[in-house]
């Protein structure tokens, strides 16, 4: 099978004064071309620092370790080997990977255009001058759904509104007709008429420049909506992972259950209380033994869950769990 | 059915935008335009809609942390009708233990240098209610109640987390007993997994004290849980507002069908046909003539645009605001 990136054993660690924090701890998964896959998940379960540690942008503090293979024209590239602040990561972020971010208003500079900062990211990796490029931003801004782009590229980004700024945002990201588009939580902080206008961009957008997508969310609407395949992490490990019909109607990690239990729905109205999840994400310094999951799992077995690590294995073709519940677990592997 | 406990009529609260330094007044800003509803004992209403559309003003003005414009909040209790709209600070200062607020952002609602003890007890103090050791008894009650250890009473907000941080904010909500709880967005900062928990704790607290709440949210999956009627905002006005599964099931605002089918489903095999509004709200300094809604409305049709919708009741306590109310067959989601 084709692929665009694969992931193997992730380890991004912070070295911090109060001790490691483990962000992401062990990962392995492979992005395909032309697909979407999406990654779920609460704060502080290594989403985000998975996606930061694809383009290298973790900061000087952190350890990457594993391997992050990117496949361009027969050719393989190993990310992690790569010095974060060299010209062949330049070349691949924003040409090859781009990235769009939760808050767009804090993402761009504040003292530019909107327009001189989508230029500038062209004219960086396209042999365009100011005028060509300038053209290529009006076009892009167009064609991310901005009215009047020709006048609004001058205007600063205190004068686009939260949807028109996330627009701005992924026709930035879109500059270069990148291969992937890691999404971060793109439409956390939108209106919910804004957030299905630009969900709809995106899957348009997909279908002409046929990038795929890795779409990290903790919604779980635009999870079965927007994506192939899911990722479930939980403290820095996958969990689970398959394809998205299994995952919302055949899950099997007592985490995904109770995730997808303890969300209200529209439209399936739970009476009385909900199933919620007990207790909290543990603090990340201090880790709970065996399996992470443990002390908040429904189906804990004393002696089992809290001894032994469990490991991702595939129970089913394509989908794969990490519960001691399923499939045996090999001894001291 | 129960006792009317707050009655809001045509409230409203414009802001001044002034400029230059003699502080002209140059537009207002209607960010609550006419409002009226009524919230019976012991029941929830909530109160959607998109950022910027009069929520949490109108949540601010009945508590009287704004004052309004105009109108009346009139809050029956024990028997007397007490218009907080009217009321001078000296007779409000009596009135606001009935009524407190649940915030959006646990992070900046509690105060970093107060310990849970004086955060829970302060209410207490200041209404010469507790104090001393009869002071910590009722906030270790308090806690017990919201599902904190007591023990922590000493520690300081940022031991705390998000979800328990929210747990305090409730625990000080409840310290005078009140009788209305304003919950704005309590649990949108908070993570899924969370999410459940304080909403379970709200609705076993409102189970044990009859509590009324006013709940302020975006996320109707949340909002579907928990409210019994839904009133849905949009710029400043109330557009619609019924039943909780009559609103969900037959919309008859084109508005509320539009947000009902923006929300991601989190169902894979859902893959429906969403209403798409252009554009987006508008400024509420300048808002459209007519129905606000008619630039975005995909039925507007030449009425719209001249004469504005009254909200009227079209039967069984249902409140439309629009003139097609009655002849448009809006799609609403099935609930099971």
């Amino acid at each position: 099978m084709d692929k665009l990136l694969e992931i193997k054993d992730l380890r991004t660690y912070f070295v911090l004064d109060e001790g490691i924090v483990k962000a992401v701890d062990g990962i392995s998964f492979e992005v395909k071309p032309g697909k979407t896959l999406g990654v779920v998940g609460e704060s502080g379960c290594g989403k985000s620092v998975t996606a930061l540690s694809i383009l290298k942008l973790t900061g000087p503090r952190s350890k990457i370790q594993g391997e992050i293979l990117l496949y361009r024209d027969g050719e393989v590239i190993d990310i992690v080997k790569l010095d974060p602040k060299g010209d062949e990561i330049r070349s691949i972020r924003g040409k090859e990977i781009s990235m769009i971010f939760q808050e767009p208003g804090a993402s761009f500079s504040p003292v530019h255009t909107v327009g001189e900062q989508i230029i500038e990211a062209i004219m960086l990796h396209q042999k365009l001058d100011k005028k060509a490029a300038r053209e290529s931003a009006i076009e892009l801004m167009r064609i991310a759904g901005i009215p009047r782009p020709e006048l609004r590229i001058d205007e600063y980004p205190h004068q686009f509104s939260g949807g028109m700024l996330q627009r701005a945002m992924i026709a930035m990201a879109l500059s270069c007709r990148p291969r992937l588009l890691i999404a971060d939580e793109p439409t956390t902080n939108l209106d919910v008429t804004i957030q299905a206008q630009i969900l709809e961009l995106l899957k348009e957008l997909q279908r002409q420049f046929g990038m795929a997508v890795m779409m990290i969310t903790h919604n779980l609407g635009v999870i079965a909506e927007m994506t192939e395949e899911v990722i479930v992490m939980y403290l820095g490990k996958i969990v689970e992972s398959a394809s998205v019909e299994e995952i919302f109607y055949n899950p099997l990690h007592p985490y995904t259950k109770a995730l997808l239990e303890s969300v209200p729905k529209v439209g399936k109205r739970v009476k009385g209380r909900l199933k919620a999840i007990k207790g909290i994400v543990p603090d990340p310094y201090n880790l709970p033994t065996g399996c992470s999951f443990h002390p908040r799992c429904p189906e804990f077995i004393k002696g089992i869950c809290d001894v032994r690590v469990p490991n991702l294995v595939e129970v089913k073709p394509g989908h794969k769990v990490s519960c001691l519940l399923y499939g045996e677990v090999k001894k001291d592997e | 059915m129960n006792n009317i406990l707050l009655e809001v009529k045509n409230l409203k609260k414009y802001f001044p935008i002034t400029k230059g330094f003699f502080r002209k007044q140059v537009a207002t800003v209607k960010a609550v335009d006419d409002i009226s509803f009524f919230i019976r004992e012991g029941e929830t209403l909530g109160l959607v809609g998109e950022s910027g559309c009069g929520k949490t003003t109108t949540g601010k003005v009945i508590l009287r942390a704004y004052d309004p414009t105009d109108g009346d909040v009139i809050l029956h209790i024990d028997g007397l009708d007490i218009n907080v709209a009217k009321l001078s600070s000296k007779e409000l200062k009596n009135v606001r233990r009935y009524m407190q607020m649940v915030f959006q952002d646990p992070f900046k609602s509690l105060n970093p240098r107060m310990t849970v003890r004086d955060i829970i007890g302060e209410p207490l103090l200041v209404n010469g209610i507790a104090k001393g050791k009869e002071l910590d008894d009722r906030v270790a009650d308090l806690m017990r109640k919201v599902g904190l250890r007591p023990e922590y009473m000493k520690r300081y907000p940022h031991a705390f987390s998000g979800g328990q941080r929210q747990r305090i904010s409730i625990a000080r909500a409840l310290a005078l007993n009140p009788k209305l709880v304003i919950c704005d967005e309590p649990v949108s900062a908070l993570d899924v997994s969370i999410q459940a928990q304080v909403l379970n704790l709200l609705k076993d607290l409102q189970e044990e004290f009859r509590l009324t709440y006013l709940f302020i949210s975006h996320d109707l999956g949340v909002v579907e849980h928990i409210c019994d009627r839904v009133a849905v905002m949009y710029v400043g006005k109330i557009v619609e507002l019924a039943k909780t599964e009559e609103l969900f099931e037959k919309p008859k605002h084109p508005y509320t069908e539009a947000l009902l089918s923006a929300v991601p489903k989190p169902d894979p095999r859902m893959k429906t046909k969403r209403i798409l509004l252009v554009g987006e709200v508008p400024d509420a300094s300048n808002p459209p003539s007519g129905c606000y809604f008619h630039p975005r409305c995909n039925y507007a049709k030449d009425l719209c645009k001249e004469v504005r919708p009254e909200l009227i009741d079209i039967g069984n306590g249902h409140l439309v605001a629009c003139h097609f109310a009655k002849e448009l067959s809006l799609k609403g989601i099935p609930i099971t």
